[in-house]
Parts: C-alpha cells; structure tokens; sequence
C-alpha cells in the first residue's frame, strides 16, 4: 500500500512549486504579495525566506505588467508561474493571456513557444462578492493556443502544476480558494499527470455526474447520499477542461444512460455546454434514455449575502436533487 | 549612428537594399509556393508536449 499523509492544497501548490524550483533553475514565481506576505491566500507562505527574491517575485499592483513580464520570460527560455490574486483580476490581462501567449507559437511558425504557468483562484464561498468570486473557465477554454486546468484535490493541484510546468504551452490553472485550505490525503510522491486525462472519481451505473473544481466534491458527497437511496451515480472529473477527455466521459455515458452536469460558473455558454455538445454529437447520444441534465451556477453577479452565495451556485442538495429527478423521472 | 560616424549612407542604403531584397524573396515565396494544409495549421496551435494525454501533432484537443 503506497504511504499517505495529510496536507491542504495550499501545501500541495507550495510543495510542488518549491520541487519545480529546487529541480530547475529556470522556474520562478512573480504576482502580487507572493514574497514577503506569503500571498493572498497564504499559497507560498514562506518559499519567499527558503528561495529567495529571485525565484519568488514580488511585482507592482498591474496585471498586465505582470504578465507580460511573464510571456517574455517564457521566450526567452525560462519557466515562469505567474500567480494572479483572484481570476476575477484576469481581465486585465486579458491582452497578454490571449493576443499574446496563447497566440505566439501559431504565429512564427513554431519557431517558438511559450511555456507560461499561470495560477489563479477562482470561485465563490469566500464572502468576496461579485468581482472576486467569478468562475471564468469557458472564456479562456474558449481561445486555441491556451490548456486550462481545474484541480479539484490537493494531489491533483500538485501533479497538475508539475505536468504544467513540463508543458511547452501556456496553462492556466484555475484553483478553488475554498480548498486552499481543505486538507486531503496525498501521496508521499505527487503522481505524474497527464494534461487531458481525466479521472472517474466514483464507479457506479444509474447515472454520470461529471463536476469540476470544488463541485467534484459536492458531486462525491451527493453520490454518498444517493447511495443511500438506491441510486448509483458515477462521479466524473476532467481535471483538464482543455484538454478535455471526452472519450471517457462518453463512455461513462454509453455505461449509465443519464448524465448530469455540474459546474459553479454560470449556465449559459459555460463549459458544461461543450461536454453537453460533445455527447449529442457522439454515438453515446444513442445510449441515453434522458435528456442530458446542467446544473450550474444562476446567471447572476455572485452576491454579498452568504445565503445567496450559497443559492447561486450548486450545492450538495441541488446535486442530489437533481441526480434523483434524472434518474426517477426518466 | 550618423553622427558619431557608427554607419555610413552607404551602408544603411545596403541594409535597407537587402531587406527589401528580403521582402521581394518572402513575397515571391508566399504567391508562388504550395499552399499550406489545413493539417498543418492545426498542428501549429500548440507546441509538441510530453505531458499532454492527446496527440497535438494531429490538432486533436479533446
């Protein structure tokens, strides 16, 4: 039995970040109070005193300084993770994410790349409102050039970044700030990861849930309810949305003949939509014996009050909820 | 560059002579050469990657 032991995503980032810098010289880590106050979220803490102002980077309040700063880096060869305070904060660089490091590459011909990390929390449960709360994945999953990631545990959020960094493509990570401080169980080794490969994190033959981020682990939670009330659910976890494993969510689908998709962002021309999309298009479209099901954020600005927070993003409850209807209803 | 004598007219009129040589060999190259695939195109989008579960090579993300 491989050893265990315990440790928040936070740590797992941080551990994983100071592994790719003590390994190669060529990564470093440059945002916003990532040195000497150890980060927004507490991310680096003390990699600042271990590394060094080289490798650990405090930069000015300009996001797209920073990331450019980033991009240009990356050509010239070295490995870069630029941390974003909040995705929300990615607007502003949008130029540089998307005309710049994800365009590159394509437009001299392959003559270069740009292998930028770049590592951003995203999502609502923190009381942070409407500009810092925001689930903003299908925008950027949505520009060839980019991969994005969506680590839902802390081995994920390891394993993932460390593949990131050996990729020669600018990658995106979307962390959930309300795991940073959730511990999990991790191995002693973070395993090699794939960018792509996805995982089934729950077997079972009723119906699929495929979930992203923190609501893979409402989706897990859910399936332990179901459970209970007779009902198998398989829970799905792309990891990567692009990307995107495809072939195993359809097979999951062709298996169980219902699928529900869950995601926080927003319904409407979210990332659900595409896996929606990429069932209808496939043969496993002929195996469902229900509509495919969304259950996703409500389309509205996150909100102050805690209990609408919590009303505008799905919950454990809605996912059971709906989980039942799917698969009694049909 | 003129005037502390780092380049003479004549040497910027052969710069600028060559790069327009460049310029007409890049054209000709472009209007009169094969047309590139659309294979080839979708290829170019992102770098080969050891870490990626899809072939790249092929344009095939997901």
């Amino acid at each position: 039995m491989t050893a265990t032991r315990t440790m928040t995503y936070a740590e797992a980032i941080r551990e994983a970040m100071f592994q790719a810098m003590t390994a190669d010289p060529r990564v470093f880590l440059m945002g916003e109070d990532v040195g000497i106050y150890g980060g927004a979220f507490g991310v680096t803490n003390d990699l600042y005193e271990k590394l060094g102002t080289d490798r650990i980077r405090d930069t000015t309040i300009s996001e797209l300084g920073i990331m450019g700063a980033g991009v240009g880096a990356a050509l010239t060869g070295m490995r870069p993770i630029v941390e974003i305070q909040f995705s929300d904060f990615l607007c502003q660089a949008m130029d540089q994410v998307v005309n710049q490091a994800a365009k590159l590459h394509f437009m001299v011909g392959g003559q270069a790349s740009v292998p930028l990390v770049i590592r951003a929390p995203g999502g609502s449960g923190t009381g942070a409102a409407a500009q810092h709360s925001q689930s903003l994945e299908a925008w950027f999953a949505h520009v060839p050039g980019l991969k994005v990631v969506m680590p839902s545990d802390a081995t994920d959020a390891a394993s993932l970044l460390l593949a990131a960094l050996e990729d020669p493509n600018p990658v995106l990570i979307l962390e959930h700030k309300l795991l940073y401080k959730q511990s999990f169980e991790v191995p002693e080794v973070f395993p090699k990861a794939l960018l792509g490969q996805g995982r089934i994190v729950r077997e079972g033959t009723d119906l699929t849930i495929v979930a992203t981020s923190i609501e893979v682990q409402r989706a897990s939670e859910a399936a332990e309810l179901l459970a209970a009330d007779g009902i198998s659910a398989e829970v799905i976890d792309p990891r990567t949305i692009k990307p995107l494993d495809l072939p195993l969510i359809l097979a999951s689908v062709s298996k169980t003949g219902r699928v529900l998709l869950v995601q926080e962002a927003v319904k409407f021309n979210g990332f659900m939509s595409e896996v929606a999309a990429g069932i209808a298009e496939s043969p496993a479209f002929g195996d469902l014996q229900a509509p495919i099901r969304r259950l996703c954020g409500l389309d509205t600005p996150i909100p102050y009050s805690p209990q609408l927070e919590r009303a505008s993003v799905p919950q454990v409850a809605d996912i059971v909820r709906e989980a039942t209807a799917l698969v009694k209803e049909w | 560059m003129l005037d502390i004598e780092l380049v003479t007219h004549e040497q910027l009129d052969a710069e600028q002579a060559a790069a327009r040589q460049d310029i007409r060999e890049a054209v000709v190259f472009g209007t009169k050469g094969e047309d590139p695939t659309v294979e080839a195109m979708m290829a170019g989008i992102y770098a080969p990657s050891p870490v990626d579960a899809f072939d790249i090579a092929k344009g095939i993300v997901a």
